[in-house]
């Protein structure tokens, strides 16, 4: 079955397609709601909801540009939306902008260890980190997207990576 | 040594990072489409009879306004037939509960284990709770219809309850106990909010209204959630002793995940039902009525006499439903008031005062029988030619005649968004009917207030053509702030008039509107 025929069958709302394409994308959209989330658990209600809203709103996808950009983004925006309204996301702003520079021996970090410290981090630093760091957002976009502003989200991104680099350096004191 | 930045080490490592998520994922969706699929016929259907009811509400309301006593003994007849039907509910699901234990076995038990324990944690120093309480859990669903009605009675019964251990053993543990606690609390609330959400499609259970939030027991919930609290459990029993140094954390982490989880209820309904078309607020305007060209409804004598609007009061209820993203259709109910000044009045009292003197157009009072209005250049004349007669000072008072006229404004308007961002802007037109409740002519002189009577012209309904434009600001998908200058010329406000006289009313209406 392609794509379209896929989606069109999706739209209709077909059970077995709807768990073809969720047996397609469920990896990736996974992949970005474990960066997003706090936790597994999270990350998995997370995903659920993300699906329903993409089975939702299939019918609103007209073909134009690329479907998993599409469904990407809805799962963003999904996650986005539940933790922006949880905590207040702006802090005072500081011009933080120095990237802060790690011993190249860090690079052997395990995954899941990186993944750990990114879920740890608070919310504003943890989405600021993710959309600037991993999925290409800018500033502009994450400030319109969180509610704060440009300011607001270079600062978040900044403390995002010093807390990130603090953790490496702690826990991984025999590394370097 | 090499150095290398943060974002480089992450974007290697996790830039394209996929996972396989668990099979119960899918399960749990599967399930909520499931539910889905049940809820669309209902639901509309729901919307609609209440927009029908809203309807003839509002029809009601216009025709039977003051029969007050009427209502009220309808009202409570209403009131007493819900507890019946509440009954029914509630036998409904007496029977079905415990066929669903018995169908689900293991994962009702172990889910509505982890749901109690939260609700009620366990005591950190009792090693063998966890097995009790899911006994006392699988009793309480056995006994669910007990409990539906007294909500205080606990079976102790333990003969049927399957061995917990069995789920205990199957646990594969990868979190710490605090983000445990953490995750079941927003479990929790999911699950309880699923339930409420799609309880109108479970086949069994009809209204989730009825059933106590302890007995919301959803065998699809269930499927989803079941090993999770069965990793919640296993971690309870092993790791007891550090819960107690955690207590007070997983408080506030249980606190923060309600309000996540209220907002996301509210945003998961918005999302998944596109049947929030329609809307309702109240309003409030100041109305400004005057008239294009310079004729009276009351007379002709008064025809020359300079006019003046009055600004007066409009609120009430708006109902609105979207036909389409960009066009709506609204109605609802609105008091309004309009009155009018008839300047340069003179009138006095008098004893001779014949029906030639009174004006056709108004019902006197008795009080005012006596009273001869005209126009202040006409009384001058006739002042001239009677002190002839008489030199005695004139009785005459100069003031004004004001005219007031209450409606019930039923309106029926198409509403256009030219813009629907976060700020919209709208075109607004339509019709609206008026019904006429109230009607009065005063004189005023001086401060002082003479009641003259009503007119005996103004139609008891009365149509208004209506153009403007809304301007809406969106607080949240359900909740808008509107500001609306509306234009509306009334077609046949008077049965007859002297001269040119063409009423209208221009009003800025304010008010909130509320999706739903």
């Amino acid at each position: 079955m392609s794509l379209e025929e896929l989606i069109h069958n999706c739209k209709r709302g077909d059970r077995s397609a709807q768990e073809q394409l969720y047996r397609n994308y469920a990896k990736i959209l996974f992949g970005i709601c474990l960066k997003y989330s706090r936790n597994k658990t999270e990350a998995e209600d997370n995903l659920h909801d993300s699906f329903m809203t993409i089975y939702d709103k299939i019918g609103q996808y007209k073909f134009k540009g690329s479907f998993e950009g599409w469904i990407k983004r809805i799962t963003v925006n999904t996650v986005l939306q539940k933790y922006r309204k949880e905590e207040y996301l702006k802090v005072v702003t500081d011009n933080v902008t120095e990237e802060p520079e790690i011993h190249s021996e860090y690079l052997d970090i395990e995954l899941p260890t990186l993944l750990r410290y990114i879920q740890e981090l608070p919310n504003k630093y943890r989405l600021t980190f993710n959309m600037y760091v991993l999925d290409g957002f800018t500033h502009k976009e994450i400030s319109e997207q969180l509610g704060t502003s440009e300011g607001t989200s270079k600062s978040n991104l900044a403390r995002a990576r010093m807390i990130l680099k603090e953790r490496i350096k702690k826990e991984n004191i025999n590394i370097a | 040594m090499k150095k290398e930045n943060i974002d480089k080490l992450y974007q290697e490592k996790l830039k394209n990072f996929n996972e396989v998520p668990d099979e119960r994922v899918w399960k749990a969706i599967s399930t909520s489409l499931d539910k889905k699929k049940k809820s669309r016929p209902i639901i509309p259907i729901w919307w609609k009879l209440g927009g029908v009811a809203a309807i003839l509400a509002i029809l009601l309301s216009i025709f039977i306004p003051f029969e007050s006593d009427q209502n009220t003994n309808q009202i409570i007849t209403d009131v007493e037939s819900a507890p019946s039907l509440d009954n029914s509910r509630i036998n409904d699901i007496e029977n079905i509960l415990p066929a669903d234990n018995k169908e689900d076995g293991n994962s009702v038990v172990n889910s509505s284990d982890a749901k109690k324990d939260t609700a009620n944690p366990i005591p950190v120093s009792d090693v063998n709770s966890p097995a009790n309480e899911l006994q006392d859990i699988e009793n309480t669903i056995v006994t669910s219809s007990e409990k539906t009605n007294s909500k205080t009675e606990q079976n102790t019964d333990n003969s049927t309850t399957p061995d917990p251990e069995t789920a205990i053993t199957s646990v594969r543990s990868e979190y710490t106990p605090s983000e445990i606690r953490k995750d079941e609390d927003a479990k929790i609330m999911k699950e309880e909010r699923n339930t409420e959400i799609a309880a109108n499609i479970n086949t069994t259970v009809k209204d989730p209204a009825v059933i106590d939030s302890e007995n919301n027991i959803s065998k699809n919930n269930l499927q989803k959630d079941t090993p999770l609290k069965e990793t919640a459990i296993a971690n309870g029993v092993s790791n007891l002793s550090e819960e107690k140094e955690e207590e007070d954390q997983k408080s506030d982490m249980g606190k923060k995940s309600i309000f996540e989880e209220i907002e996301k209820s509210k945003e998961t309904e918005v999302a998944q039902s596109n049947s929030n078309k329609w809307s309702v607020g109240p309003s409030i305007a100041p109305v400004y009525f005057n008239s294009f060209g310079n004729g009276s409804p009351i007379h002709s004598n008064f025809v020359s006499n300079s006019k003046s609007g009055n600004v007066n009061l409009s609120y009430g209820l708006m109902v609105s439903y979207d036909i389409s993203k960009k066009l709506s259709i609204r109605s609802g109910l609105h008091k309004v008031d309009y009155g009018y000044d008839t300047n340069e009045i003179s009138f006095s009292a008098s004893l001779t005062a014949s029906t030639s003197d009174q004006i056709d157009n108004i019902n006197y009072v008795p009080t005012s029988k006596n009273l001869v209005v005209r126009n202040m250049e006409d009384s001058k004349l006739s002042e001239q030619a009677s002190s002839m007669e008489f030199t005695a000072q004139s009785p005459a008072r100069d003031g004004r005649m004001i005219q007031d006229f209450g409606y019930l404004e039923l309106p029926l308007e198409i509403n256009y968004a030219l813009l629907d961002r976060k700020f919209g802007i709208n075109v607004i037109g339509g019709l609206s009917s008026l019904f006429l409740v109230n009607n009065s002519v005063v004189l005023e002189a001086n401060g002082n207030t003479v009641e003259m009577g009503e007119a005996n012209n103004i139609n008891d309904v009365n149509l208004s053509t209506n153009i403007g434009f809304g301007l809406n600001y969106k607080f949240s998908p359900t909740l808008q702030f509107n500001l609306e200058p509306m234009f509306k010329y009334q077609l046949n406000t008077f049965s007859e008039t002297s001269g040119d006289f063409q009423p209208y009313s221009i009003g800025v209406y304010t008010g909130l509107n509320f999706k739903f």
